[in-house]
């Protein structure tokens, strides 16, 4: 290719990629105005100002999560849990309560597999109160950490995973499916409960003195914010310190080198269900747009329709997801069957459907709309100021910029059906997947 | 989590020492009154017609949600023509304009949406989120999705068939048949099915198309249909674009039909609902019963009551028996009004623990004065926030506008609400909450392994309960 055709292409691209943006992306970037700066701390402050209702969103990310557990898994989200079990300063049970009392809607934390975000909304005139809860417990956990807080903290948070893996319908099948794509030792394997229980004090204050401190911090205000929000800052967490980011480890996922297929019964379950999964691009890395393009496109009764032609009656329920992820992605569909059918039939007809969706690609027509549908949902993932805080923190831990909104709207953009297309064929190939066959226990309801 | 005076009072002691030492950053001091909180006003017009418009402006992202709620509850079906609401509603969706679903999905493609339809025991919704320069059309094709129906004969079959299948999903869901049996132990129903607006089998079987497009005809007027704009709009605009939509709209013909049906509980069965369900892996507490609805001079208090109650099982559940989710809030709406319940999922062996412990909890709120002022200004004031915190962006807000058009109420219902929850007291709440939840009138379900039922039994007065298996709940399969 010449060179003035390269650039002749680069314009028309780009010409495109205008037009598409449209009114859609013309005020995305201003959605995320903010200034930025490090206190001397080394804790990063991110201030978005949004005056349509006298709230605020607190977001405070620290930069460590549950891929930096190594060789003591679950120890990030116990951490998390710990949080909230008060310090010297602010007895036990009191953290939550003093956030209902100020109003606070949304408190809560999660753990991410590569940082740790603890949010809330607050009414703009309590404020300081929220300030000096999250300054407080990022320098005080760790005194205030005792075998019976740690102890009781390892307990619920073993019977959380029974809330959300054991007693849910699918979700043990989800797990089995996970874990044979990312095997034990991988920084994306989940903590089982036996594992969960080895963990003890020591491992929880060392965690919480090595990586929870400003330098390892972001805090994300979005809101009303008052004037001398600055001065407030400095106030409540300029006099706290340290705070080591950990290194990042290797997340390549385990290779799949066949059509790997699991059965499974399932206890709560009443019609089978099929997953299958690959390994996929990580968020925001190249290929993962045109994976959440074909995933919508799918969605949109394509592949229901496909599947209902070629095998009427089989298939009650479909969908294509791409479960993005820093560095690391899985795309997957799940399939459910009619009521007391197995699940052989399901993947049979899944399977059909993909094969004829490996022949001919997307309409063109169909990815357009794709697109466009996912330009709206990236914006109604701004409503909320909630979740602008979020989103900027999204960003940030991926290294990009606080607004990266229209980038992130851009990648959408330059997906084309040859796109999607080079991705089915790259990433989706029938001959090494994970598919996991469920069927309901004989007599279930 | 509701703490007493004295450890309140103490801690904010404690703070305010703790705050004069070194660097140490002050504790800001102690706030007592209510936050400040502002809704934003909701504008209203009534048009030729009988339509009328709710407007909310949010002008934080380039977006509008819209939606049209008209006739269609569940309530004005036949009784045995169960689930005709919904099936009706659901076959909106399956094409319009004689094209299929796909085409129809195309259509709003085009806007970078797709439509959403729901069915509630007075209205069908059907609603969007789009573009604000794509707003006008959108309308106009949300108007015609409820005129302009296929209703072809194989998408008719198969959704009827795939409800049928939603049906078998629901059994295997402890929580929703924990739900039917608050219901069950609320209403008196056998079955309770009849409070489901899926329908049965048996009436999903008998329904037709022809009944499916007599109800399009009979229900969906535009007398009485409300459009609700929230977003990046002005008042004038949003009513432009509703006239233009409006004259869409195909005149009535014929009565409307359907009757509401209204009875009161049947309190003769007893309230305690056990539901076996062997080798389930956690069993299910669940505890309710009816709710003062929306815009009810109760529903303030009832709710702050609701919070409270939910606050001292979710401390029992999480802090004494590490339940980590604790306790979980739903509604579902029967015909006969608000079912609320707030539920959680236990070791089969903690199940009749928990439930000895609620039993004791309620009983003690029956005779001793528990609620202190603390406790209920941090929940009301929370309430409040949660208010603003509603009609944050427009597709928070256009739910809000939903539950005021749903109820038939006027814009200033929420001014109100905010107004009553500013004006609570305990003495208020407390007589509330004895109302509510009085233990022996008090809906109580519980799914769990047979073992388990067996201890709860023991926790019960005698024939204070009755057993149902879980497929009793939703009628028999077909």
């Amino acid at each position: 290719m010449s060179r003035g055709r390269a650039r002749g292409h680069w314009l028309a691209l780009w010409a495109g990629l205008v037009l598409w943006l449209g009114a859609t992306a013309a005020q995305a970037a201003s959605v995320l105005d903010h200034e930025r700066y490090s206190m001397d701390n080394g804790l990063d402050v991110v201030l978005h100002v949004d005056r349509r209702l006298p709230l605020v969103a607190v977001s405070l990310a620290y930069h460590v999560g549950a891929m930096h557990d190594g060789s003591r898994p679950g120890l990030a989200h116990v951490v998390e849990h710990l949080m909230f079990r008060g310090t010297r300063k602010v007895p036990d049970g009191e953290f939550n309560y003093r956030l209902v009392e100020a109003g606070a809607q949304h408190t809560n934390a999660i753990t991410h597999y590569d940082q740790t975000v603890y949010h809330t909304v607050i009414p703009a005139d309590r404020l300081d109160e929220v300030l000096w809860l999250e300054s407080d417990r990022m320098a005080h956990l760790g005194a205030a950490l005792t075998d019976e807080t740690f102890g009781s903290e390892i307990e619920t948070t073993i019977d959380e995973w029974e809330n959300r893996i054991r007693s849910e319908r699918n979700a043990e099948s989800f797990m089995t499916m996970w874990e044979v794509l990312f095997p034990e030792g991988h920084p994306f394997q989940h903590a089982r409960p036996d594992v969960i229980a080895r963990l003890n004090t020591d491992d929880g204050r060392g965690f919480v003195r090595r990586h929870y401190g400003p330098a390892n911090a972001t805090l994300v205000l979005a809101g009303d914010l008052p004037d001398d929000v600055g001065e407030r800052l400095e106030r409540y967490f300029g006099p706290r310190s340290g705070g080591t980011r950990p290194s990042r480890p290797s997340l390549e996922a385990a290779a799949v080198t066949r059509d790997l297929r699991i059965a499974r019964a399932a206890t709560l379950s009443t019609v089978p269900l099929v997953l299958v999964g690959w390994p996929s691009p990580g968020l925001y890395d190249e290929g993962d747009a045109a994976a959440d393009v074909l995933a919508f496109t799918l969605n949109a009764g394509r592949l229901a329709r496909l599947i209902e032609a070629q095998s009427p009656g089989v298939v009650l329920e479909v969908e294509a997801r791409q479960l993005s992820r820093s560095d690391q992605s899985v795309f997957f569909f799940a399939a459910y069957g009619a009521a007391h059918q197995p699940p052989e039939p399901v993947l049979e007809a899944l399977d059909a459907a993909l094969a004829e969706l490996r022949q001919h690609p997307l309409n063109a027509d169909d990815v357009r709309r794709a697109r466009r549908r996912l330009g709206i949902d990236t914006l109604r993932g701004l409503q909320r100021l909630d979740q602008r805080a979020a989103q900027i923190q999204s960003y940030i831990s991926a290294g990009k910029a606080p607004d990266w909104i229209d980038e992130d709207l851009a990648r959408y953009a330059a997906v084309d059906e040859v796109a999607v297309a080079a991705f089915v064929r790259e990433h989706l190939p029938p001959d090494r997947r994970v598919a996991v066959l469920t069927s309901p226990v004989e007599g279930g309801r | 989590m509701i703490l007493d005076r004295r450890r309140f009072l103490a801690s904010v002691g404690a703070t305010s020492l703790v705050g004069c030492a070194g660097r140490e950053p002050p504790a800001p001091a102690r706030r007592t009154g209510p936050p400040h909180v502002e809704l934003p006003p909701v504008l209203s017009q009534s048009s030729a017609g009988g339509s009328r418009t709710f407007v909310v402006e949010d002008h934080g992202v380039p977006l509008v949600s819209m939606a049209i709620v008209t006739g269609g509850g569940h309530v004005l079906e036949a009784a045995e023509h169960k689930g005709l609401a919904s099936l009706s509603a659901a076959l909106l969706l399956e094409g319009m304009d004689g094209g299929d679903r796909v085409q129809q999905l195309e259509r709003y493609g085009e806007f970078g949406t797709t439509p959403d339809i729901s069915v509630s025991a007075q209205h069908t919704f059907v609603y969007c989120t789009v573009h604000r320069d794509d707003a006008p059309a959108a309308l106009r094709l949300l108007t015609d999705t409820l005129h302009r129906a296929t209703v072809a004969e194989g998408d008719f079959e198969r959704i009827r068939h795939k409800r049928r299948d939603t049906l078998a999903l629901l059994r295997g869901a402890p929580d929703r048949i924990a739900s039917l049996g608050i219901v069950l132990g609320t209403l008196g129903t056998t079955p309770p099915i009849s409070e489901l607006s899926l329908g049965t089998d048996a009436s999903l079987t008998s329904l037709t198309m022809d009944q499916v497009r007599a109800w399009y005809a009979q229900q969906f007027r535009l007398e009485g249909t409300t459009f609700i704009l929230a977003g990046d709009l002005r008042m004038d605009e949003g009513q432009a674009w509703v006239d233009a939509a409006a004259q869409r709209w195909p005149s009535a013909a014929g009565p409307r039909g359907g009757v509401a049906v209204s009875s009161t509980p049947n309190s003769n069965i007893p309230h305690n609902v056990l539901i076996p369900w062997p080798d389930i892996p956690q069993g299910i507490v669940a505890y309710g019963g009816l709710h003062a609805p929306w815009g009810d001079p109760r529903e303030p208090a009832q709710t702050v009551a609701r919070a409270l109650v939910g606050s001292f099982m979710h401390h029992e559940l999480r802090t004494v028996l590490r339940t980590s989710y604790g306790v979980q809030d739903s509604e579902l709406y029967t015909t006969r009004g608000s079912v609320r319940l707030q539920w959680a999922k236990l070791e089969n062996a903690d199940v009749a623990t928990a439930v000895q412990r609620l039993r004791e909890r309620l009983e003690r709120l029956q005779s001793e004065l528990m609620l202190n002022e603390v406790g209920v200004d941090a929940t009301r004031f929370s309430m409040m926030v949660g208010m603003m915190d509603d009609f944050h962006g427009p597709e928070a807000a256009m739910v809000q506008l939903l539950e005021l058009a749903d109820a038939d109420l006027p814009p200033q219902t929420f001014a109100l609400r905010l107004k009553a929850l500013r004006e609570l007291d305990a003495d208020i709440v407390t007589d509330a909450l004895r109302g509510l939840y009085d233990p022996q009138t008090l809906g109580l379900s519980v799914v769990a392994d047979p073992d388990a039922l067996d201890a709860v039994r023991e926790t019960l007065p005698v024939n204070s309960s009755i057993t149902r298996q879980p497929q009793d709940m939703l009628g028999a399969p077909a």
